[in-house]
């Protein structure tokens, strides 16, 4: 039946189409079908190269850009140093060269937490509580002063658009382990404060076949649209339909078994067929008991949005999701943590819509066991001067050459703390780490091996990690 | 390749004569308006969804091509969506009007892909009328072929073959 249909389909100019590509097409084509290779499921579950704890991803993307030196990266000599000039600072390294002030100390005050005796800002009243399961990453370094081509560099390792995230590379790896949720959810600010900067490009697939790319849930509303069918059709009646248009694009797509993306397609309508009914159910965190809701904080109004998505999180990453990425904060300024004006204040801010709530995930994941194999990673696109960036109340202009970042759960290694920045948190002095080291770490934690996990492209192996990249070995239990 | 998000749009509402061709004057927002995608509006805190969802590029920064993204997401709007659905009634209300089934299979395909269906797509295509036109009889509806015709032009709008161009 299949071969009467194809010298139905064989078109001419489809014929010459495929003479243009040799005889011997024909014959691949044939064989694809019979390994049923053409169409097989690009998410089904891939083994990692080797075995590790981590199944799953969460990261809480600080957007803007939060200041080392006001979060966890103590300092005390710049508190010594307050008001001094830096000398031989190069104007250039911020945004805003003519409003370069002097070395401007923490407004916040630091104690000791933790077994580890970490050094914590005030600003994380909740998180403080959980140092013994972060590794710290003080000397991260990239390659941007810009939101933009920083947020591409840390979301893709290089800082132009047109890569494949970090997400989409895992998700490219390990496929997925839910057949009725998307593999990689991205969650932004729900507070009509707008998307990064560089919006989907920061969780697209790039070359990578697209289904691995993150679906971003809408911020407000319903996240998912259209999860209702029309109300004159029953369940069976759309599943009859649905089967018709699978049996009509399977055949379209024998004649064409070259084009990917439309077994793509046909894979996506059976996800969206089964999101139906799972995505309403994995997002009803109103299931939750009142205890854990209100240790989130969806009672408090000042944290409320951001502590629906990190349950949301929970609840995804409990259901088989590969990757989820939040990012906290819309766009740029006030908007988010880029604090340029008021740091302060605006760290104040950002702070208080996120302690609770990643507090409260850890400790959810904790309590359900599942912190061992949910890999949670806080940090954002680049650090912050330890000067002022002179304004009204002084804020902290953009730094590349200094961040933190920590990893918790997942494999990664509780109390430790890698790497330093100079005596002023300016630059990453002491094993420098670079994005494509942290990559290499995620990869790893994931059972990934960074130089091997590759995807031909413009006929070469193309990596997240480009021809860099060394797993830091210490942040791993 | 991929139509775009816009073209999309603007077939669904050409095809089930929907579309509203007057020309000039202001945007809107309202995604329901039935004028072609390019009077919609751009206003950065309330981009178009059904735009956003088929890659139509961020508008504030230049872009050299569009991706041409594969999601769940675009399913269920060819599924759910209100729109896509009120497009799929229009034009079953003109098939209808062929009473013989084939006949109304031929038009359905000479709309969607501009060309007629193959045997074993009429095969297929029969079958599902019959059955799905019963299950909405069986159901009390005195319009079940019309329903059912509904369901059948949905289905085409899924059809690889219409979004996917050369």
């Amino acid at each position: 039946m299949d071969e009467l249909f194809h010298a139905q389909q064989l078109t001419r100019r489809s014929m010459l189409q495929r003479c243009g590509m040799g005889i011997g097409s024909l014959g691949l084509a044939s064989l694809l079908q019979q390994e049923g290779l053409a169409a097989k499921n690009p998410l089904a579950v891939k083994n990692p190269h080797f075995k590790t704890k981590a199944k799953s991803v969460i990261w809480l993307f600080i957007n803007g850009g939060p200041s080392q030196v006001d979060t966890w990266d103590y300092k005390p000599e710049l508190a010594k140093r307050d008001g001094q000039e830096l000398k031989g600072f190069d104007k250039f390294t911020g945004f805003f060269s003519n409003a370069v002030g002097g070395l401007m100390k923490s407004p916040f005050e630091f104690k000791q937490y933790g077994q580890c005796g970490k050094h914590v800002s005030s600003i994380f009243p909740h998180l403080s509580k959980h140092t013994d399961k972060m590794a710290f990453i003080h000397s991260g370094h990239t390659e941007s002063n810009n939101h933009s081509p920083a947020l591409f560099a840390m979301n893709c390792g290089l800082p132009r658009m047109g890569y494949p995230c970090v997400g989409s590379w895992v998700t490219y790896g390990l496929g997925s382990e839910s057949d009725s949720l998307p593999a990689f959810v991205v969650m932004s600010d729900p507070k009509g404060r707008g998307l990064p900067k560089g919006h989907a490009a920061n969780w697209g697939a790039g070359f990578l076949p697209s289904v691995y790319q993150g679906t971003h849930f809408r911020p407000t509303g319903e996240p998912i649209d259209n999860l209702k069918r029309p109300n004159e059709m029953n369940a069976e009646q759309q599943r009859r339909q649905l089967d018709l248009l699978k049996t009509l694009n399977q055949k379209h797509f024998e004649a064409n078994p070259f084009e990917e993306s439309l077994a793509a397609r046909i894979e996506s309508f059976e996800l969206a067929y089964r999101m139906q009914s799972a995505a309403p159910e994995a997002l009803a965190i109103d299931k939750e008991p009142e205890h854990l809701r209100k240790m989130y904080g969806l009672d408090d109004d000042k944290c409320k949005h951001f502590a629906a998505q990190c349950l949301t999180a929970r609840r995804m990453v409990e259901r088989g999701v590969r990757f989820v990425q939040i990012y906290s904060g819309g766009m740029e300024n006030q908007r988010s943590w880029d604090g340029h004006n008021d740091i302060h204040g605006n760290h104040t801010q950002f702070s208080g819509e996120t302690d609770k709530p990643i507090a409260a995930l850890l400790e959810d994941l904790s309590q359900r066991g599942l912190l061992d194999e949910t890999l949670v990673i806080w940090g954002g696109e680049f650090g912050r001067l330890p000067l002022a960036q002179k304004s009204k109340k002084p804020g902290r202009d953009h730094n590349p050459h200094a961040l933190t970042y920590w990893l918790a759960g997942g494999g990664a290694k509780g109390g430790v703390s890698y790497g330093e920045t100079d005596e002023i948190g300016h630059k990453a002095a002491v094993n420098k780490a670079h994005i494509n080291d942290l990559h290499a770490t995620i990869l790893h934690l994931m059972g990934m091996n960074h130089e091997k996990l590759t995807y031909r492209h413009n006929g070469r192996d193309f990596r997240l990690t480009d021809v860099a990249g060394e797993v830091i070995k210490d942040v791993i239990a | 390749m991929r139509l775009q998000a816009e073209a999309i749009r603007d077939s669904l509402l050409r095809m089930s004569g929907l579309l509203d061709t007057k020309m000039y004057g202001a945007g809107t927002l309202d995604e329901r308006m039935k004028r072609r995608s390019i009077y919609f509006m751009i206003k950065r805190s309330k981009l178009i969804p059904t735009m956003q969802l088929f890659d139509s590029p961020e508008p504030l920064v230049s872009q050299g091509s569009r991706p041409a993204t594969i999601i769940a997401p675009q399913a269920l709007h060819f599924m759910n969506n209100g729109q896509v659905r009120e497009a799929a009634v229009a034009l079953a209300a003109q098939f209808e009007k062929k009473t013989d089934d084939k006949e109304a299979i031929n038009l359905a395909y000479q709309t969607v892909v501009g060309r007629e269906p193959t045997e074993l797509e009429t095969k297929s295509i029969s079958a599902f009328m019959q059955t799905q036109a019963g299950s909405y009889k069986a159901a009390g509806r005195n319009d079940a072929r019309k329903l059912a015709l509904a369901d059948l032009s949905q289905v085409l709008f899924g059809l690889n073959e219409f979004i996917y161009v050369n």
